[in-house]
């Protein structure tokens, strides 16, 4: 055998093993040509470094959040959704906070007698009317869809910051990555937001569009900081069992507040439960955390809302985003369909992201 | 399939593949983030459209093939951006096995070594030995994975090789890596 054709069988040998992967007669030749040619031998032993070298030194792990995210698709992604789809809603995120809060609005509309709970409730967004600022962190713990909002939510945590005038919201990936940031200038009819997935700020003008965006974006800007949202969900809550706990913390006086209420609409039939804690003096909202129950399966928490803080200017990095992000100018438009109601963003020809909210 | 039984599949199959196809596509899209996001699209593609087990379909070369067509259909929508090789870069082969510093530097320079070559080669080189050398594909599976010819993933792999083997014994001065072209063929 000659070297020329030992040397191919060593490069063409799958595992990089002669013993193993060199079989019968032309395995037995191979062995005897190595046993006596030096050349070949030092060519077997460079191909068996440089393999184990690529195999131990090349490889890049995965990131530590991936492996539950990936395991959690099953539960995200339903056979009628294309996965352009599934990218959009991601920006939901954001907007999951701001619903959860809105939650504790959307209970202030007295039907009938008001009951403890919503007396509390009340209280809670008259301090956020009267805040001139609210800033809030917020962590989702589950991979789901099974939300009370029907919104894809992925494990993370973010901020948010809204006054009368617009917000502000960042998301970051279990690891701490910038999954996607944006803001909302109501005022000047503006919105931008980043994602990662592109490196791209796209910049929307909000007022072209015939006022609806603004129009939308200003009324979630409102409903959180005024309280009217019952147009969104004060169907379901009609149904909402309320109870009130009390208890002391640190020398203060905190209500539990806890509203259960079944979703019909939801994708899976959950039942949620949200969990508002209260600081009675001056009403102003500590922690809010919110469960899903789908039918057979044990309660999980999904999201948690904490270190609420009323009154504080835009806190530094809020609006911060990574070095060489690029702008795009993009538009805004509302999609209206049976369910949803879509801020839907445009650039460059194709449509690049979209907020859907329940309507 | 049951429900049931096709999430126990899907499970199996993300718990697999999901960090050799995460591998794969940070290699060819040089962007963590971006590698990370087309995994987990290429997961959704792959528990929305099942394997179906034939024999003319090997199961890994078909994973890693969703993979690249995540990778190429972002190509397409995105334009042809790349960024630098900038971080997270682990080795299997964890420095806790090394206490000693010398070992510990020594390894790290053949990361960094390993690292550069495969960057020096031509794309279409490099994600040859990716899915060959690193994630173990055979040559057929590759060529599946590709859609090329057996004999051209053995060429480009022997190819990648030479370029690899020479970048490494300059950059590192391994003795083991030097091409033996210099002694005389028998």
């Amino acid at each position: 055998m000659q070297c020329s054709q030992v040397h191919q069988s060593l490069h063409d040998n799958e595992r990089g093993l002669p013993a193993v992967a060199l079989a019968g007669l032309r395995f037995a030749a191979v062995w005897a040509h190595l046993a006596g040619c030096p050349r070949c031998r030092a060519e077997a032993r460079s191909l068996r470094v440089l393999r184990r070298a690529l195999r131990e030194a090349g490889r890049f792990g995965p990131p530590p959040g991936l492996l539950p995210s990936i395991l959690g698709v099953p539960q995200d992604a339903s056979p009628v959704q294309t996965k352009e789809k599934i990218r959009m809603r991601r920006i939901a995120f954001a907007s999951l906070a701001m619903l959860a809060l809105a939650l504790a609005a959307a209970v202030l509309v007295p039907r009938g007698t008001r009951s403890e709970a919503d007396s509390i409730l009340v209280g809670v967004a008259h301090a956020m009317a009267e805040a001139t600022s609210l800033h809030a962190v917020f962590r989702t713990t589950e991979a789901t869809s099974d939300t009370p909002t029907g919104l894809r939510i992925m494990p993370g945590r973010g901020e948010y910051w809204m006054d009368g005038r617009g917000m502000h919201f960042r998301y970051l990936a279990p690891d701490g990555r910038l999954r996607m940031a944006g803001a909302v200038d109501v005022a000047a009819g503006k919105f931008w937001f980043y994602q990662r997935a592109d490196r791209t700020r796209y910049v929307a003008d909000l007022a072209p569009v015939s006022g609806k965006a603004a129009e939308v974006i200003a009324r979630w800007s409102r409903m959180i900081l005024a309280g009217r949202v019952v147009d969104a969900l004060g169907k379901e809550l009609r149904h909402a069992q309320k109870s009130v706990a009390t208890q002391t913390r640190d020398g203060r006086k905190v209500a539990m507040v806890t509203i259960t209420f079944p979703y019909p609409a939801s994708p899976r039939r959950v039942r949620a439960r949200t969990v508002f804690e209260v600081e009675a003096e001056t009403n102003h909202l500590l922690r809010m955390r919110q469960f899903a129950r789908v039918a057979g399966a044990p309660e999980q928490l999904i999201a948690t809302v904490d270190n609420v803080e009323y009154d504080v200017p835009l806190p530094a990095g809020l609006a911060a985003l990574p070095e060489g992000t690029r702008t795009v100018p993009a538009t805004a438009r509302i999609a209206r369909s049976k369910h949803t109601l879509s801020l839907v963003i445009r650039a460059g020809g194709a449509e690049v992201n979209r907020i859907d909210v329940p309507r | 399939m049951t429900s049931a039984a096709q999430q126990r599949v899907y499970e199996g199959l993300a718990r697999r593949f999901y960090a050799g196809v995460y591998n794969y596509l940070r290699w060819l899209c040089r962007d963590a983030d971006l590698a990370a996001d087309l995994t987990q699209q290429a997961f959704v593609q792959i528990w929305r459209h099942p394997p179906e087990l034939r024999g003319e379909h090997p199961l890994k070369a078909w994973v890693y093939r969703v993979a690249r067509n995540e990778y190429l259909q972002h190509q397409r929508r995105a334009g042809l951006r790349t960024v630098a090789l900038d971080e997270g870069m682990e080795a299997a082969g964890s420095d806790r096995e090394a206490p000693d510093p010398q070992i510990r530097l020594e390894r790290e320079e053949l990361r960094q070594a390993v690292r550069a070559g495969l960057d020096r080669l031509a794309p279409a080189y490099r994600e040859a030995v990716v899915l060959h050398h690193m994630e173990g594909l055979s040559f057929v599976e590759t060529a599946s994975v590709l859609g090329i010819p057996k004999g051209t993933v053995q060429s480009r792999c022997a190819k990648a090789f030479a370029l690899l083997r020479q970048i490494l014994a300059r950059e590192v001065g391994c003795d083991a890596m030097q091409p033996s072209s210099s002694e005389p063929s028998r």
